[in-house]
């Protein structure tokens, strides 16, 4: 058991964490219920997969004691696979596809005329350096037109004159904020974030994983923000593409076969609003009882 | 895209779910190892859903206890419970990091802590009066106790002793040195809202063209494991160098000019590398033990949940 203090923070830090998430939930049409008997799942997988009992397989039993629930509700996540909610293989293949051809873009000699800056090129002409050819080289059965027009609909390509595309940007950046792709991308973000600090609280661990962050000490006047937006803009992408250059040449069709890990760096930005500081009585309507 | 009752695409619902999922693991895992069952997080849980049905008021009109009860999908008399008493919902008292943060930043760029070239001056405990550790740390936080702010500092190896009498400042970064401590889950809470709160403003349906910096580089289809380490080695001096323009500029901008009666807001730069855990694609009843249906349990703790 952890002792209090650390537990108070812990317990608090939840709180915190979860106030976004559920703010979401709740504009979602998620309440309570659902998302409690996600939890409850969440935590029989997580107790089973993360090996509590490692190296021993658990028992239901000891699942049950570890976190708090009663057995029959063990039971139902372990013997319904459908119980919890599974991702679409599916959703994020396309935002994948458009990822993986933007960096080949700029970072294939084939595709990059002088100073590494990407070619305009045309759809399928020359065959062997087009839009059809580079989105083979990333995934050969995929539809190139289809590529394409996503690559068109969130402004990372641009025609140029009648028969070229132009990439313009390196980065995919999600377009429609509503879609499952946003959705499945706040997962992936906010759980390698959540890997990542788990993993340098753990004391098993002892190289940590690159994690920092630099902040403004009593905060930035309001009236800097827009410029310090894209003063870090800036200097990030001239930071991921450093990393992007560094990894290019181990691309897996390069050295195919090896172990392979997936393995990435995140930047983000973030300004935090004030804590607030009302009663949650002083919030609510006089009560009718 | 077809689009439900509160505006979101059919998929994104079952995409939000999953999501969801994600994101509780690692936090659970935490949770376990620190003890905290399902029942004490879904009490923290419950309140979080209260609170947050209370304090979204999109036509600012305060919500009924009923409207928050249907909107948050719990009982009238837990959102009496939650809001009839304060300490329902857990709070912590804010631990020395912040005080600690900025007492290593000042160090690095206050031109009173500066010597030659901007490196730091090896300083004094408490003299002189106006250059000294007491003196820097009074400059940040008046009321932190500058012996232990020393303490932690030392810990993390971001200042040594220098002869018997000096401390010096050996790094600009502080590195939480205990792997469960309160700052660590201070920070833990800190950087996953704050991520959160990027991501979501960048969901927000109404914005869609001012979107925050969030980007991320990663290995096509995987780098080699062996590489790891060489990669790791890479991403952190860049990032130390990336993240020490950004700090420079900082320090620069907010040193000059700026009033110190404007209205300021909280804001950084973070950044992390991750690596994908393996995909759990097995089912969990491949990875338990088989079930007893008949006999006695194997743990005395199940007949207390009455299964």
């Amino acid at each position: 058991m952890a002792p209090s203090e650390v537990r108070n923070q812990l317990l608090y830090a939840l709180r915190r964490v979860l106030g976004p998430l559920v703010r979401l939930l709740i504009r979602a049409g998620i309440r309570f219920d659902e998302f409690a008997d996600l939890a409850r799942g969440v935590y029989v997988e997580t107790a089973i997969r993360e090996g509590i009992e490692s190296p021993k397989i658990p028992s239901r039993g000891r699942v049950a004691g570890v976190t708090g629930l009663a057995l029959r509700q063990v039971d139902r996540y372990i013997d319904n696979e459908g119980a919890l909610p599974l991702a679409d293989p599916a959703l994020m293949a396309m935002a994948v596809m458009a990822v993986e051809v933007l960096h080949k873009w700029h970072s294939t000699p084939e595709y990059a005329g002088p100073y590494g800056i990407p070619l305009e090129l045309q759809f399928d002409r020359p065959v062997d350096r087009c839009i059809r050819s580079l989105v083979a080289l990333v995934m050969p059965n995929a539809d190139p037109r289809v590529a394409l027009e996503e690559l068109l609909r969130i402004g990372a390509v641009v025609p140029a004159g009648d028969t070229h595309f132009r990439a313009v940007s390196r980065s995919f950046v999600m377009p429609d904020p509503a879609s499952p792709q946003v959705a499945e991308h706040y997962g992936t973000t906010l759980s390698r974030l959540a890997a990542t600090l788990e993993y340098n609280m753990d004391s098993r661990h002892p190289d940590k994983r690159l994690e920092r962050r630099v902040t403004v000490d009593r905060g930035l006047p309001v009236e800097l923000i827009p410029e310090f937006e894209k003063y870090a803009r800036n200097r990030a992408v001239d930071f991921l593409v450093e990393l992007d250059n560094w990894l290019a040449p181990h691309a897996a069709d390069e050295t195919e076969g090896s172990d392979r890990i997936d393995v990435g760096v995140n930047v983000f930005l973030s300004i935090r609003s004030p804590a607030p500081h009302e009663t949650l009585a002083s919030l609510v309507a006089p009560s009718g009882r | 895209m077809p689009v439900d009752v509160h505006g979101v695409a059919i998929g994104a619902r079952q995409g939000l779910l999953h999501a969801v999922r994600r994101v509780l693991r690692p936090i659970v895992r935490l949770l376990i190892r620190a003890g905290i069952g399902y029942n004490e997080f879904a009490d923290v849980a419950r309140g979080a859903y209260i609170e947050r049905a209370i304090r979204e008021r999109p036509n600012g009109i305060p919500p009924t206890r009923d409207r928050v009860s249907f909107v948050a999908g719990v009982s009238r008399q837990q959102v009496d419970y939650y809001i009839d008493n304060e300490w329902a919902l857990p709070t912590a008292r804010p631990t020395l990091a912040r005080v600690v943060i900025e007492v290593v930043h000042r160090w690095h760029t206050d031109s009173n802590y500066l010597g030659p070239y901007g490196i730091p001056l090896e300083l004094e405990f408490d003299s002189p009066h106006d250059r000294c550790f007491q003196s820097l740390v009074r400059e940040v936080d008046p009321t932190a106790s500058a012996g232990k702010v020393l303490e932690q500092l030392l810990q993390a190896g971001s200042v040594t002793h220098s002869g018997e009498k000096h401390y010096r400042a050996i790094t600009r970064w502080f590195i939480y040195p205990e792997a469960l401590s309160p700052h660590r889950i201070e920070y833990f809470g800190d950087a996953l809202t704050d991520l959160a709160h990027t991501v979501e403003y960048n969901f927000n349906l109404v914005d869609t063209d001012s979107k925050r910096l969030e980007r991320c580089v990663f290995a096509d289809r995987g780098l080699p494991r062996d590489l790891l380490p060489s990669f790791e080695a890479y991403a952190q001096e860049r990032t130390n160098q990336f993240l020490l323009d950004i700090d420079d500029w900082l320090a620069r901008s907010v040193g000059t000019g700026s009033n110190e009666s404007a209205s300021r807001v909280h804001a950084g730069v973070n950044v992390f590398l991750y690596v994908e855990p393996p995909s759990a694609d097995q089912a969990l009843s491949a990875l338990v033990q088989p079930s007893r249906k008949f006999g006695i349990s194997d743990n005395s703790r199940v007949s207390s949940h009455g299964s």
